[in-house]
């Protein structure tokens, strides 16, 4: 149906919960969104615009006198093309004169706002965090209010629905100044005049209200099932000024079409260098933050977050990424790769490429590539069509396969569940091409092209496609992901902060409503250097039951005076004072972080292996707490997960040895302390794992001592949930990028090839990009920033992976083996750019 | 991952599959049990040998129902050596530029590089140069593999954790 303003209402676009088939509301899903006044949930958002900063498109519109000079809103979505470390991207810019302009803009990948009166600045903010994810969308707010008696009330900026509080620069306007923005004077989309800094990217959904300061609740809502921030529509009044666009009407590049005003106002803002030509410049897209609609094949047709160029998957000669990352230059000094942002490991997928010259190796990636040690052409990971001769390059490995091509559309087919891809040059078959016969097999695959002095443009459904994909095959987008097992990470692993008491104190996981009982909790202190603190269900509460990441030692031992977990609760777990204080766990004034994964709540006997086995274990989280009691000599121990754990670290309870890590990168009869840095090493006697038990195949100590205690938390990977992986160090602030498939909410790193501290990283923490607040499962230290440090050691968590932004070898040592357990906020399917 | 015989297919974790025109979805495996599995006619894959590094060796791997073995053969040694070579300088280079701004700055105002910096770049050279000579005298691939395990030194500021 339509309201008044013709926006589209549906309840087609919301993904189905686990509880309620798809497309069927539950009743209790019904019930939450009216009780929260958002019935329907879906939201539709049927179109965005590009704009290309290579061909400076822009829209502008004269204002006049607003309703009012001290109160507005400006709210967009907005997805991320060309990032620009230093350069400066304008969104919404008002100008009149080199004294006299402003902007909301990107400036050096951080959000700046910037007011200027012919008397000088009226108001200057600069976010700390960076904004570096161009694989997803995001949803922006900036509402301006200078009569509010607090400066830092005047001018409010909020991201996916979360107010930004940390600014490097603030400086707020004078209480009851007028604002050049929204002032009678020429405005513009994506361009800022005064740095000649055009916007790069997506556009969509854009609100200005003119005589209001309002916050994002207006425009979105927290969805109750994934807590991600999703649209609504606004229905509130416009002011003189108001307007809003949504470019749903691509029937030409006018004002009265593609820069409509459906705000019912009649401010239609006029269009510049925006194409509605079908081609590589056609500039109306189905890429949005709503998804919906099915895949016929035409592209151009499915509502959704859509792949394109990855620009920060580090390669060692990087292309050129502009255009909204659908267009790449190589340059002529050497071979350039480049990734696309959606990975796949089922289905079947479509999209085109057209290049610029033969030197051009369209194709497809595994995650085995290691894109940044060499021309991209030759690597083990790749499955490649030549233009220049029209061979295949599988794995590096050159052989007969097609005809050659130069500027022709190419389009790629690959069918994951068929184990097959085929390369269409101008919509002809140039055959299949066996996955089986390559390192891809099993493995999650990527778009991928490798390229010398040219340029190329690719289509991933964004736009209408050349030529119809084959039966079956769909466009590389949210939408068409498969629906993930696990839709919001917090339903199965938290990380909450507090503040000690110096009593007893009961902690609460709540997020977005959220929470969960845990069966295994970790805590560490942030502020003191305390030790580690780990207990789990199986084991059970007390002082008695306590062990530490950073110790050796058994429990009972001397640390287990300095408090402990009194209960596992329904939405958390309680803390108490123990026989000498509580400074492990919640010491007064002492800052904290508690890590909690849900297993399967009440152990129960295991009898998979050769050793009966008390596990907790839930096969949906691919998490089980194991405790057994060691045989003395080979034996196999059941897990519970129903799948081969990726990760295995175990204790003995009641001896004082090192941890074993048991992680599927360093593999069998090697092993990792996670009590020291110590590098990998290998033990013949260590484990081997199957979808029922580990082997622990000798006597040592630390796994398998005849009589002794063990505990044992494994861990298996779940799509869009978990992920246990590695990467190749480069010793570089611009690091590897890791693809997890989701947003990740904690990680957990270990370098296996050098004396280095295991890390953790999490979003509670550091709640904006860099993520760089570190603790050290190894250390009892205090948390450390990265920016404190040299080389420093950053990351930006990002929709649907994490790239990795310090040199320090902890964590990028080139050439090393890192090694990672990274744990979910929300599949990428829904995830919101961070 | 398992191997169903009768379709001749390799089931991989969480992946939706397909056997006997039934659907089954991603996180099938994980809950069902071990004679649900078998009824399936599902087998569990157990691997054979050592997979190599695919960096260094084209590795195949060699299906055989339910067990999996591998051939491993090394890639070609010159090719690994250039590229290794690169990789290396490049890593260097990495590492040494984020003080360069010191170097300049000594030079501009005529005072020196702090002591305990030059003397870690000093290192960071002698490192590579010991890899490179390592690379280049590399006889065969496993001795390239010795060879690239580089151990660059920390810079003055590293605290260790």
């Amino acid at each position: 149906m339509s309201d008044y303003l013709g926006r589209i209402i549906t309840k087609t676009p919301t993904p189905p919960s686990p509880t309620s088939a798809s497309g069927v509301w539950s009743l209790d899903e019904a019930l939450q969104y009216q009780k929260a006044g958002k019935w329907p949930p879906g939201y539709a958002i049927s179109r965005s615009v590009r704009l290309r900063s290579s061909a400076s498109a822009y829209f502008n519109r004269t204002l006049t006198t607003p309703t009012s000079s001290q109160k507005y809103t400006w709210s967009g979505w907005i997805k991320r093309g060309k990032l620009d470390s230093s350069g400066l991207q304008g969104i919404f810019c008002p100008y009149s004169s080199g004294t006299v302009y402003g902007y909301l803009a990107w400036y050096q990948d951080g959000i700046r706002i910037f007011d200027r009166l012919s008397g000088g600045t009226n108001f200057l903010l600069q976010t700390t965090a960076v904004y570096r994810d161009a694989s997803a969308w995001y949803h922006i707010v900036y509402a301006v209010d200078t009569t509010q008696a607090t400066a830092a009330n005047r001018v409010r900026l909020y991201v996916n629905g979360v107010e930004v509080t940390a600014f490097s620069t603030s400086t707020y306007p004078t209480q009851n100044n007028s604002t050049t923005t929204n002032s009678a004077i020429a405005h513009y989309i994506g361009y800022d005049i005064s740095n000649t800094g055009y916007f790069d990217g997506y556009q969509t959904e854009i609100n200005f209200i003119d005589g209001q300061a309002l916050t994002p609740d207006y425009f979105g809502y927290a969805d109750t099932a994934t807590g991600v921030w999703q649209p609504i529509p606004y229905t509130g009044t416009y002011g003189t000024n108001g307007f809003y666009l949504n470019f749903s009407d691509n029937s030409a590049a006018t004002a009265a079409a593609i820069g409509k005003d459906y705000s019912g106002n009649g401010n239609n803002w006029t269009p510049t260098n925006i194409s509605v030509t079908a081609g590589a410049t056609y500039d109306s897209m189905v890429d949005s933050p709503s998804m919906y609609g099915a895949d016929t094949g035409v592209g151009g047709e499915v509502r959704g977050n859509y792949a394109t160029w990855n620009a920060v998957a580090k390669a060692s000669s990087q292309p050129t990424f502009s255009n909204g990352n659908l267009d790449l230059a190589a340059a002529a000094a050497a071979w350039s790769g480049a990734v696309g942002t959606i990975g796949v490991t089922s289905g079947k997928w479509y999209w085109e490429v057209v290049n610029g010259n033969a030197d051009t190796f369209v194709g497809i990636c595994g995650d085995n590539l290691v894109l940044a040690t060499a021309d991209p052409q030759t690597l083990t990971g790749t499955i490649l069509y030549y233009g220049a001769d029209g061979r295949k390059r599988v794995d590096g490995t050159l052989s007969a396969y097609g005809a050659s091509y130069t500027t022709e559309t190419i389009g790629v087919a690959l069918d994951i569940d068929g184990g097959t891809v085929t390369f269409y040059k101008s919509n002809s078959s140039q055959g299949s091409i066996s996955l089986s016969s390559s390192t891809l097999n099993g493995r999650t695959i990527f778009p991928f092209i490798a390229k010398y002095a040219s340029t190329a443009n690719i289509n991933f459904g964004q736009r209408p496609f050349s030529y119809t994909a084959p039966s079956g095959y769909k466009a590389l987008n949210t939408q068409n992901l498969p629906v993930p097992t696990i839709n919001n990470g917090a339903n199965y692993m938290a990380a909450t902060l507090y503040t000690g008491n110096g009593a007893t104190q009961s902690l609460v996981n709540t997020v977005n409503n959220i929470s969960f009982q845990p069966d295994f909790v970790w805590i560490k202190d942030r502020s003191a250097g305390y030790q580690h603190s780990l207990q789990d269900v199986v084991r059970g509460t007390g002082a008695s039951k306590k062990l530490y990441s950073s110790l050796s030692e058994a429990e009972n031992g001397a640390n287990s005076v300095y408090g402990y977990l009194s209960s596992f609760d329904t939405s958390g777990f309680s803390v108490s004072i123990g026989a000498s204080g509580a400074q492990q766990v919640n010491a007064s004034g002492t800052t904290y972080v508690g890590w909690q994964w849900k297993g399967g709540g009440t152990a129960v006997s295991n009898t998979s292996g050769t050793i009966t086995s008390s596990v907790s274990a839930s096969t949906t989280a691919g998490f089980s707490v194991v405790t057994y009691t060691g045989s003395g000599s080979s034996a196999t121990v059941g897990h519970g997960l129903g799948v081969a754990p990726s990760m295995i670290i175990i204790k003995n309870r009641g001896s004082a040895q090192d941890w074993r890590v048991y992680h599927t990168s360093v593999g069998v009869n090697a092993y990792l302390a996670l009590n020291t840095p110590a590098a990998s090493a290998s033990d013949s006697g260590w484990t081997a794992t199957s979808s029922t038990t580990f082997t622990v195949g000798g006597s040592g100590a630390q796994y398998n001592a005849s009589t002794n205690t063990y505990v044992a938390y494994c861990f298996a990977p779940i799509a869009g949930y978990s992920a246990f992986g590695t990467y190749t160090g480069n010793g570089s602030t611009d690091g590897p990028f890791v693809y997890l498939g989701f947003r990740p909410r904690f990680v957990m790193w270990k370098n296996a090839s050098a004396v280095e501290a295991w890390l953790i990283e999490d979003t509670a923490r550091s709640t904006y990009n860099e993520v760089a607040l570190e603790l050290y499962p190894s250390s009892s230290s205090a948390e450390a920033a990265g920016s404190s440090r040299s080389p420093t050691q950053q990351f930006d968590y990002l929709s649907n992976g994490f790239k990795v932004r310090g040199a320090q070898t902890q964590t990028n040592g080139s050439g090393n083996t890192i090694i990672y357990a990274a744990f979910a906020e929300n599949p990428f399917k829904y995830a919101r750019a961070r | 991952m398992f191997y169903c015989a009768k379709e001749n297919k390799y089931i991989v974790e969480q992946t939706p599959f397909t056997i006997d025109g039934t659907g089954y979805p991603a996180d099938w495996l994980n809950h069902a049990s071990v004679q649900d599995k078998e009824t399936l006619g599902l087998v569990e894959v157990t691997y054979e040998g050592t997979r190599e590094d695919d960096r260094f060796y084209w590795v195949t791997e060699n299906r055989n129902g339910a067990v999996i073995s591998y051939t491993n053969s090394p890639k070609d040694l010159d090719a690994l050596k250039k590229q290794w070579l690169a990789s290396t300088n490049q890593a260097a280079y990495s590492l040494l530029v984020q003080s360069d701004w010191m170097v300049v700055k000594a030079m501009e105002t005529s005072t020196t590089v702090p002591a305990d910096w030059s003397t870690y770049r000093a290192a960071v050279r002698s490192a590579a140069q010991t890899a490179v000579t390592a690379i280049n005298a590399a006889a065969d691939v496993p001795a390239l593999q010795a060879a690239i395990q580089v151990t660059w030194p920390n810079d003055p500021n590293y605290v260790a954790q």
